[in-house]
């Protein structure tokens, strides 16, 4: 990855804290990951602001949860996943058909190496060849992404909604049933109106008039369930408004997806086009560090796309197992790792693009792998740049 | 509450045991992490996104998730304590639900970080309630700057960048109070609490 490293020339001691709290991006935080493996202060430390971390939640303000919360997240949770399909769509994500249970699965490790981080960073559980891999998963997948992405937001609203639906049909019932009660409690009414018929001769009411009684009353109830029902549906209708809108919102941010992912594929395309009339504005003669025989030459070529960086060397060492070369651009004492290469016999080459900035020196250096970030080999060929 | 064994010496030492059933799929278990984080969880995800069907919906999705990757945490041989794990995906998705909905309180806004008064629950662990008075102390010592910038890092989830940018405070002041508060916090609360908290 070529990163800009930070304008921050402090040791990477002082950035624990930022680090613990998540907020160290790019090359700062792999700078920060490569550091806590070699420093035992800075672990201890990581420990500590962790824990501390762990523990800020607790002292936010008590909030009662709604009623029925735990009901519904553990119906959800344990009726979405049963132990037969647990790699499937519980996460809310079995709408995106495009997906394989595979995927899911490598996204539920990616999800958890992150927040297992966050809960533990000092574990040295990134590699950087698994982070490269990841991230060039993130950029192809960027158009199904942006479909799941609708999908599950989708898949929410539509559960948020039925979740309302179920709590507004469960009052709409219980208003509907209170009726039923009175029914039930018509034998005792009669009971009780022939009692007072036995003991009172003055006042002796007709069956019609008891059964016009709680007829009336039922008939009260009913219309009351009825006004509920129809200010429930208000209510209903309100909410399908709003999810009407949030869907033309998802679809508007789709779009503007889809416009990004346009004006990434414009500028791929414009890459493939050939150099014309390319300005070769410097030549620079790579002498070797050591007592090596190696020997290169960069370029920089300039036309509209930016300006190109074209390292050759030749006479270079064996290369053993993992081992690659890698080509730097140095400013000051930051370098951006402009490409990797394994020679072919003991020649090699890379080209590099970049928008351009000054940097004053190119370098080639002997790496264990094709995948570091910062410089971690030996170097074995470099030249001044002009400024 | 759920009465715990005797046989376990913290409470982290009890949520670690928990976890190991939930990876054999013990509902029982899942059932009783539930109830002790509940009340804090909803209380620290409805802190970040205000909204209380957000917040619903991602104890959900905390708790899928803890259901379906128990397994995977517990055969890490890791000795994260399993509430910072918890709490941290907590944090994760409700910072990522406040950046989709750019809902995040407008910058200057009270200091959720004061004092806050309201009673610790008793559904709170002992040594929890201990901590989060103590924890609470600290916050309250904190000089304001410090105090603001953690609050907008912490529950707001902006970066240094943004926060250089929308209060005009140039970058390096902003990490130095980071930096600070963190430290500040680190020393208040002191070694005490840790010997209280882990054995």
């Amino acid at each position: 990855m070529r990163e800009e490293h930070s304008e921050s020339d402090e040791r990477p001691c002082s950035d624990i804290e930022l680090y613990a709290l998540g907020m160290l991006d790019g090359g700062e935080r792999v700078r920060m990951e490569t550091h806590v493996q070699d420093c035992a202060e800075c672990r201890q430390e990581l420990g500590r602001l962790q824990e501390l971390l762990g523990l800020l939640p607790l002292a936010a303000e008590q909030v009662d949860p709604p009623e029925g919360m735990k009901k519904r997240v553990l119906d959800a949770v344990l009726r979405g996943s049963a132990p037969e399909r647990r790699d499937s769509g519980a996460e809310g994500i079995s709408l995106a058909s495009s997906r394989t249970g595979e995927d899911d699965r490598d996204e539920l490790e990616q999800d958890d190496a992150a927040e297992l981080r966050a809960a533990k960073p000092s574990d040295a559980e990134l590699h950087a060849g698994q982070r490269r891999a990841a991230e060039h998963r993130d950029a192809n997948s960027l158009e199904q992404r942006a479909e799941e992405h609708r999908a599950a937001e989708l898949y929410a609203e539509e559960r948020r909604a039925e979740a309302e639906a179920n709590r507004l049909q469960q009052s709409a019932e219980e208003a509907v049933n209170s009726p039923t009660s009175l029914e039930t409690n018509e034998p005792a009414l009669q009971k009780g109106a022939e009692a007072a018929t036995a003991t009172s001769a003055t006042w002796t009411p007709s069956p019609q008039q008891q059964t016009r009684g709680w007829r009336a009353s039922l008939t009260a109830v009913l219309a009351a369930a009825a006004a509920v029902m129809l200010l429930l549906s208000g209510v209903l209708a309100q909410r399908m408004d709003s999810l009407n809108r949030e869907n033309k919102r998802l679809a508007a941010e789709l779009g503007q997806t889809r416009l990004s992912l346009d004006n990434a594929n414009s500028e791929l395309k414009k890459a493939a086009e050939p150099f014309t009339g390319a300005a070769v504005s410097q030549v620079v003669s790579l002498k070797p560090v050591k007592d090596l025989v190696a020997r290169g030459q960069a370029y920089i070529l300039v036309d509209e796309r930016g300006t190109h960086l074209i390292v050759q060397a030749s006479k270079l060492p064996e290369l053993k197992d993992e081992e690659a070369f890698q080509v730097w651009l140095i400013k000051g004492d930051k370098p951006v790792n402009a490409g990797t290469f394994k020679p072919s016999g003991n020649s090699g080459a890379v080209t590099f693009t970049f928008p351009g900035g000054s940097f004053d020196q190119v370098a080639i250096t002997l790496e264990p792998d094709a995948f570091g970030a910062t410089p971690r080999g030996e170097m074995v060929l470099a030249g001044a740049l002009k400024v | 509450m759920e009465k715990k064994g005797e046989e376990f010496m913290t409470e982290a030492d009890w949520e670690e045991h928990l976890m190991l059933q939930i990876a054999s799929r013990s509902s029982d278990a899942l059932e009783k992490l539930y109830d002790r984080y509940e009340r804090p969880l909803y209380s620290f995800i409805y802190r970040i996104v205000g909204d209380g069907m957000a917040a619903e919906e991602i104890i959900q999705e905390l708790f899928l998730k803890i259901w379906n990757n128990a397994e995977a945490y517990t055969s890490n041989g890791r000795n994260g304590k399993v509430s910072s794990w918890v709490f941290a995906m907590a944090r994760n998705r409700s910072i990522d639900w406040l950046r989709r909905r750019d809902s995040r309180p407008a910058a200057g806004g009270e200091i959720g970080l004061d004092v806050i008064s309201d009673p610790l629950t008793t559904e709170l662990a002992v040594e929890n309630r201990l901590m989060a008075e103590q924890m609470r102390q600290a916050l309250s010592e904190l000089n304001v700057e410090q105090k603001q910038v953690l609050e907008w890092v912490y529950y707001g989830g902006y970066t240094q960048q943004e926060i250089a940018d929308h209060h005009d405070i140039p970058l390096g002041t902003v990490k130095s109070r980071i930096r600070l508060g963190l430290r500040q916090l680190r020393k208040r609360l002191g070694d005490s609490w840790r010997e209280g908290v882990r054995t």
